[in-house]
């Protein structure tokens, strides 16, 4: 066989010797990517669930329920907005409405009072029960038993 | 002259450190008692976690001591046995002050129960207390009699537990109960005011006498939810299996109470809202007979 064939047939073997390693190389690179892939989904995935209980807690979020009733007490706007109103009905010639100067504002921190309480009761309920129904100790006796044998 | 600087400034330190604290709302004192409790809880959960490898080591030294009963393996079961009891005393003290702290930091709670309450539970800790200082210097033959006394106790404090449970409920509800009935009488003052101004409150009236009459049923389920609770005894008698079992149909029933006066007060809410809102109105609305 002359020299130059063989050179070449070298080279084919080598050439294809290459492509195999570049082949499998780029297999693994791919199926790495995927796991990585697949994990940043599987974090991606946790991390949404976390943010949806976070906005559910958000939305739950009872703090500043009574903010505007709050407001409106430490202002006195109740009684601020109805005199102003009064005044400036007055200025106008206009005649006054009586009933706007009743204060209502402490009639509104009721109600959202009341809530709070039902709210804080309901929870009260479920953490009491919680401890009536709490099962740690449920083999108790048993195992007190065998230490008085 | 200094003295009277310092003194001013502490006066002022004192008052603002009061005025802050009074500052808390209802919500952040709820939020504060709650994250006590929190606290108490766990530490109560780690408590139950000493127990139960304390219940596996008695476990594992009474095996190695029915396989081979010499002096060394009995040693390490009687060291087993004791630290177990030890953990069971201390346990159940941890449950009681978890509920206690629950009792003690719980502003909704009239002061007089409260105080009931904490002394009931006080006196169960402090014999726990003496049990466990008991157990600690017991003979190897004491140990047995001392697990006879806690394995005793626990029966009635099963049923005791439930008893202090049900009183809080009731004392809860009863707080709440007070407070709409003090609520109704702001209300109906308003609305005297209202009608004095000239209008008609016929409606309000007619929501506040609604509002009223659920506060009464809550009430009365409230007052048939006491009855129960108190019924449970924590004090077995000579059926004790009998008597747990009494404790747990009283519970359940006081409970079933306590669920339908709490539903009887979100109805009264729901009224007290329609008021507010036709008040709103009222206070709102144009004038009509003054402006022809």
């Amino acid at each position: 066989m002359p020299m130059n064939k063989k050179i070449s047939i070298g080279i084919g073997v080598g050439v294809i010797c290459v492509l195999v390693i570049a082949a499998g190389a780029y297999w693994f690179s791919q199926k790495s990517s995927t796991s990585s892939d697949e994990a940043g989904v599987l974090y991606d995935q946790k991390s949404l669930d976390s943010d949806i209980a976070d906005l559910e807690e958000m939305n739950a979020d009872t703090s500043l329920q009574n903010l505007d009733g709050d407001l409106a007490s430490v202002a006195g706007e109740g009684a601020q907005t109805s005199s102003t109103t009064s005044e400036t009905q007055a200025s106008n010639g206009t005649p006054s409405n009586s009933a706007q100067g009743v204060d209502i504002a402490s009639i509104t921190n009721l109600e959202s009072e009341l809530e709070l309480e039902l709210n804080s009761f309901s929870t009260d309920l479920n953490d009491l029960q919680g401890v009536e129904s709490d099962p740690s100790l449920t083999a108790f006796d048993s195992d007190l038993s065998q230490v008085a044998q | 002259m200094k003295n009277i600087t310092t003194f001013a400034i502490l006066t002022a330190l004192v008052f603002s450190i009061g005025a802050s604290a009074s500052a808390q709302t209802l919500k952040q004192k709820d939020e504060t008692a709650k994250a006590r409790y929190q606290t108490a809880k766990s530490q109560y959960t780690r408590e139950v976690g000493f127990y139960k490898t304390a219940r596996q080591n008695f476990i594992n030294a009474r095996q190695n001591f029915q396989r081979l009963k010499n002096a060394d393996n009995k040693k390490s079961l009687e060291d087993a046995a004791r630290n177990y009891l030890e953990k069971a005393v201390s346990t159940l003290t941890k449950r009681l002050e978890s509920v206690k702290n629950w009792v003690a930091n719980r502003r909704a709670l009239p002061e007089a129960e409260r105080q009931a309450i904490v002394a009931e539970i006080d006196q169960d800790i402090n014999w726990l207390n003496e049990r466990l200082t008991a157990i600690q210097t017991a003979s190897p033959d004491k140990i047995k009699e001392e697990a006879k006394v806690v394995r005793e106790y626990w029966k009635v404090h099963r049923v005791r537990v439930k008893r202090i449970i049900g009183e809080i409920w009731s004392a809860r509800i009863g707080y709440i109960i007070t407070k709409a009935e003090g609520f109704s009488v702001k209300v109906s003052a308003k609305i005297d005011e209202l009608k004095a101004a000239g209008k008609d409150t016929a409606q309000l009236e007619a929501w506040l006498a609604d509002f009223d009459q659920k506060l009464s049923l809550a009430k009365e389920k409230y007052e048939s939810a006491k009855t129960k609770f108190q019924e449970i005894h924590g004090e077995p008698g000579s059926s004790q299996a009998t008597e747990l079992t009494q404790a747990h149909t009283l519970f359940n029933q006081g409970h079933q109470f306590i669920k339908e006066a709490n539903q009887y007060i979100r109805d009264a809410h729901a009224q007290l809202v329609n008021i507010v809102k036709e008040m709103k109105r009222i206070v709102g609305e144009a004038p009509t007979s003054t402006t022809n």
